[in-house]
């Protein structure tokens, strides 16, 4: 019953079409992907390169000067300029934080699955715990031991995205445990690691790559709130929340400080969360009520 | 029945003991705690006297076993920066915090279960484009970023709302906003499927059959038995709202745990981020262990199961 409820055409979700859908997330990516990859040609003066007598100019199109297309903030650094450049480190801290998290999450979920018993309960109460923290509670938490810096707060975000894959793939692996492949493999005496990396591992890594998109979107988020509460990234280092934090103090004179770094944020997430849907309706129904 | 709530119960209880012992373990990740509680410019005597204040020259296992007796005891330690105990902090503070997630989570409610409803039941019409698009864009936005452009909007543009600080009913509105986009999104979607999932159900067929007005239909038989999934996710979500809670506080100065524990952050008061980490999350399961025990009171089919 629930097979033929998840396959009828009700129960999806993309009434503008699917493929509409998805090019309009990869175009928007797209689009701020090739800003931040080309940041260096287009604005070659840098993010930091300080216009006093500018400072706080309003856009261009809101009668300021055609020099700062969106404006300048206090030091009268080119907001434009700061939201390419802010790119390239969010952007890059929401892929890196994931490409950690996931292998991680990935061989907890591997073992706890395939071994079964006391490991997997002990490992998946681990993964409870853990999921019983709030997440941003959690990355302050470890921000505050591990000291800021990029690399500290890439650490942080990462420790806090593994139990999520771990429990994906702990499921997927008791179901994948009890298929003929797997009995053949065992069968033909086949070591354990290799029935768990040849034969487990791909066949359980659909709902990873799914959860893995829109965990792309959450860390960035996630990196953008810590910046902003000024936990994150030092001063020089420059993040859509590094630029939102520098213009809530200026919310009623300069507004554009803080308009365009949250746009950008909404832009690209929206993107990713856009593709993660087409990815999950092509690979994974199952997932639309989980993720 | 008894079986499963005792079951339930010393699960959490587990939880709740594993989240002390990991955030005991955090503040050792660093190696000396000590020197991460310190001020950067503390003479190596401050430092060292903090570390013996502290208890923290005692073997690991022992610092660990009077940790845990102190939170059994209901003592969290003393604040570095205010020099009081931590659980008279968070007992100043909790009631707003839980005032604002609650308004927040009253607010998700009372908007995303009709605009799910209705979306399902005129599924594919106008609304329920917008509706879908509506919750996509939800679920993108940073609430921070969110609170700021409110702030710019109701508080310095149009002066209608009070945007900083506690105080009458209208002081909650545009935190409790803000915080409520964190699961209008998701909420709507679960609201929307589930309901589409029942209404295709026989039984819904028969209400129909035996001319039941179709608001007895949609409430009585369609939400009734689309909201276990709904249940589970607002359960769920509770931790989400928690957490986006410290980032509504911090844009609003709500003086709630969420602001204590950023300030808290720049005073390198560990006591108070550990404190409130495990007060969150023992709310956090706590509530869960409710949802869970709520199922087997309000469907018979778990009772059946378990």
């Amino acid at each position: 019953m629930n097979g033929v409820a998840l396959a009828s055409p009700a129960r999806r979700w993309c009434w503008f079409g699917s493929s509409w859908l998805v090019i309009f997330g990869a175009l928007l990516l797209g689009a701020m992907v090739l800003l931040a990859i080309f940041a260096g040609y287009i604005l070659p003066r840098g993010p930091n390169r300080m216009d006093l007598a500018h400072h706080l100019a309003p856009p261009a199109f809101l009668g300021g000067f055609s020099a700062h297309w969106l404006g300048t903030d206090a030091l009268g650094r080119d907001i434009f300029a700061r939201l390419i450049y802010g790119a390239r480190i969010s952007l890059t801290v929401g892929l890196v934080c994931v490409t950690i998290a996931a292998p991680i999450g990935i061989a907890v979920g591997l073992v706890a699955g395939y071994v079964g018993g006391r490991t997997s309960d002990v490992l998946m109460r681990l993964v409870d715990i853990q999921l019983a923290i709030p997440t941003i509670l959690l990355a302050i938490a470890l921000v505050t031991v591990l000291g800021p810096g990029l690399e500290n707060v890439i650490v942080a975000l990462s420790v806090t995205g593994w139990p999520t894959y771990a429990r994906l793939i702990r499921s997927e692996t008791l179901v994948a445990i009890r298929q003929g492949y797997v009995e053949a493999a065992r069968a033909a005496g086949a070591s354990h690691a290799r029935i768990i990396l040849r034969h487990i591992l791909p066949n359980t890594l659909t709902p990873v790559i799914v959860f893995g998109t829109f965990a792309v979107s959450d860390m960035i988020i996630l990196e953008a709130t810590l910046s902003f509460l000024g936990l994150g990234v030092p001063p020089r280092v420059v993040t859509w929340g590094s630029i939102l934090n520098d213009g809530r103090l200026y919310l009623e004179t300069a507004w554009w400080i803080t308009l365009f770094p949250g746009l950008a944020i909404f832009v690209s997430v929206l993107g990713i969360n856009l593709i993660g849907d087409h990815l999950r309706d092509r690979l994974d129904p199952r997932l639309r009520d989980v993720l | 029945m008894i079986g499963f709530v005792g079951r339930r119960l010393f699960q959490g209880l587990v939880t709740v003991l594993g989240v002390a012992v990991f955030v005991f373990v955090l503040l050792h990740l660093s190696g000396d705690p000590a020197l991460v509680m310190s001020s950067p410019d503390a003479t190596p005597a401050q430092i060292e006297q903090l570390r013996t204040s502290m208890g923290l020259d005692q073997p690991l296992y022992l610092q660990l076993a009077i940790y845990l007796k102190s939170i059994f005891l209901g003592d969290l330690h003393q604040s570095l920066r205010f020099n009081r105990p931590v659980v008279d902090l968070i007992a100043e503070r909790l009631p707003n915090t839980i005032e604002l997630t609650v308004a927040a989570m009253v607010l998700a409610v009372v908007v995303a279960i009709p605009a799910g409803v209705i979306a399902a039941i005129r599924r594919n019409s106008l609304f329920d484009r917008i509706m879908v698009a509506g919750a996509m864009a939800g679920q993108a936005i940073p609430i921070f970023w969110l609170g700021l452009v409110l702030i710019l909007i109701f508080g310095v543009k149009l002066k209608i709302l009070p945007v900083y600080g506690q105080g009458g009913l209208d002081h909650l509105i545009l935190p409790a906003i803000t915080l409520a986009t964190i699961v209008i999104g998701r909420l709507t979607r679960m609201v929307r499927s589930s309901m589409l999932e029942v209404l295709n159900q026989d039984f819904v067929r028969t209400a129909r059959a035996k001319g039941l007005s179709e608001t007895r239909v949609l409430v009585l038989h369609g939400l009734r038995n689309a909201s276990m999934p709904i249940i589970t996710l607002l359960g769920l979500q509770l931790a989400q709202l928690l957490g986006g809670a410290v980032v509504t506080e911090s844009v609003f100065a709500w003086p709630g745990v969420g602001s204590l524990v950023v300030e808290a952050v720049f005073n390198r008061d560990f006591p108070v981020v550990q404190g409130v980490t495990l007060v969150v999350s023992t709310i956090f399961v706590v509530v869960n262990m409710l949802v869970d025990i709520s199922y087997v009171a309000l469907d018979p089919r778990v009772r059946l199961e378990s």
